[in-house]
């Protein structure tokens, strides 16, 4: 079937079987390698992308599903060259050690920050509980978004930037 | 490079001399992981490049009494199905382990444990290899399983490596260390003495990433890239040499980004040797991403005692 559907910001069209799950459609046929697969049963989160703004787990979701709706993956989170605050606040504050979950992760922080901007520890550990990391034991990354919370970014830093897929 | 940042002005070290972990240093992996770029297993991809899934077994202990993969060859896509009785025939059904023992890359007599790994499907996509692996009709014997490992060593318990010459039962190893004459008299003279069991659980580290491999056996040279979830890609050249026969200086094995191990990932998994099998057989890469095997849970039987030394 042909399915349609905004990535990035770029408006693709592409074949796949009503069966291929959203992970599978956005790692195999638009190749974005950067949400990744860690279980295949909704349990690990390391596939976490934004549809229409919300955090869902790609392998829980047909591609078919998704269909005219808007997805954001890690590689749409930058504005051209310039980091989402969550992508630097990860740097800052060692919120990663071997990458695997961190597309996840910065995808979560940036639903939770877009719809509360101050959230306390306890919002940010409830937001990261369907995720796993086995790196970094969850306090650095609390800190990091921690960081991206008190480093909002300015109008002028993500206006009229190119988004690409 | 990395990026070093002063946090403050160190007056004790001049600028040829700063200590170690004196100032910042920006990790060099960050920014590429931060925008998705991480190159790990799965996200290498090869022209014409088949996709592998293996059927593992449903029960702990059962012989093999017969492998029907007609209905899964036929299967759209399908472009290979192997079984244990083909690696006999390749002389690659076992595989040296680490721990100086051997391992079965598929299961040929019989099943040693829940997830064993039965065969192996290589399809042109992931969705056919999957399809295929419910046409495979095996037709198990079921037999007694050990699972307790407490009871292993019962004189009425299965024996399960019987494919080892010899074995007659579940003792599986020997270890010892220090003087256990000095050790036992430390005991005798102790003002206390505690015994206790302890039971370490089953442990099997799971990083984000499972392990996986891509395997691309280039026929004409003899030569075999494999990129694989390696902790140890030397050793695993060495192995794949011996195991495969192709001299070492013609394996070349690729580490890519590895998305966790805690040392899950040292060890060769019966699925990285399958992706190379599925090279070979087909002539074109074939990789394969899957969970690791399942271990049984280790009980360590151990007496600490207490020394009063008043």
């Amino acid at each position: 079937m042909q399915i349609s559907m905004t990535v990035n910001g770029k408006d693709i069209t592409e074949e796949a079987e009503p069966r291929v799950l959203l992970v599978h459609f956005i790692r195999d046929v638009l190749r974005l390698t950067g949400s990744h697969r860690g279980c295949d049963t909704s349990n690990c989160g390391t596939c976490v992308v934004l549809m229409d703004g919300q955090s869902v787990k790609s392998c829980t979701v047909l591609a078919a599903m998704a269909d005219g709706h808007s997805i954001t993956t890690v590689e749409g989170l930058a504005s051209g060259a310039t980091l989402d605050p969550v992508q630097q606040g990860f740097m800052e504050e060692h919120g990663l050690q071997c990458g695997f979950c961190t597309p996840g992760m910065m995808l979560t922080a940036r639903a939770l920050l877009d719809n509360n901007p101050h959230p306390d520890e306890g919002e940010i550990r409830e937001a990261i509980s369907g995720q796993m990391c086995r790196c970094t034991g969850y306090a650095t990354i609390v800190r990091s978004v921690q960081w991206a919370a008190q480093h909002p970014a300015t109008q002028e830093e993500t206006a009229g930037e190119e988004v690409t897929a | 490079m990395s990026i070093i940042e002063e946090r403050a002005a160190n007056p004790a070290a001049g600028d040829d001399d700063r200590p170690i972990g004196y100032g910042r240093i920006q990790r060099k992996e960050d920014p590429r992981f931060v925008r998705g770029k991480g190159h790990y297993v799965d996200d290498i991809v090869l022209p014409g490049m088949l996709h592998g899934a293996i059927l593992r077994s449903p029960v702990a202990h059962a012989r093999i009494v017969s492998i029907d993969t007609s209905a899964a060859l036929a299967h759209p896509g399908v472009v290979a199905v192997i079984t244990g009785q083909d690696l006999l025939g390749l002389k690659l059904a076992w595989a040296p382990t680490l721990s100086a023992d051997v391992q079965a890359v598929l299961a040929t007599d019989k099943v040693r444990f829940q997830g064993q790994e039965v065969a192996f499907v290589v399809a042109e996509d992931r969705y056919a290899a999957r399809d295929a692996l419910e046409l495979i009709e095996v037709d198990y014997d079921v037999l007694r399983p050990v699972i307790d490992v407490r009871k292993a060593l019962d004189p009425d318990a299965p024996v399960i490596r019987d494919d080892i010459e010899g074995r007659t039962d579940n003792h599986i190893f020997d270890w010892e260390a220090g003087d256990a004459a000095e050790t036992d008299a430390v005991f005798a003279s102790a003002d206390v003495v505690v015994s206790q069991e302890m039971v370490y659980p089953r442990v099997h580290p799971a990083p984000m990433e499972t392990c996986g491999a891509v395997a691309d056996y280039e026929p004409i040279e003899g030569a075999l890239t494999l990129y694989e979830t390696s902790q140890a890609p030397h050793a695993h050249r060495t192995l794949f040499a011996i195991v495969s026969g192709i001299p070492e200086h013609k394996i070349r094995v690729v580490s890519p980004d590895i998305g966790g191990g805690f040392g899950n990932k040292v060890g060769i998994h019966p699925g990285y040797i399958l992706a190379v099998v599925g090279s070979i057989v087909t002539g074109r890469p074939a990789g394969e991403v899957d969970g690791g095997p399942v271990r049984e849970p280790d009980v360590h039987l151990v007496r600490p005692r207490l020394h009063h030394a008043g």
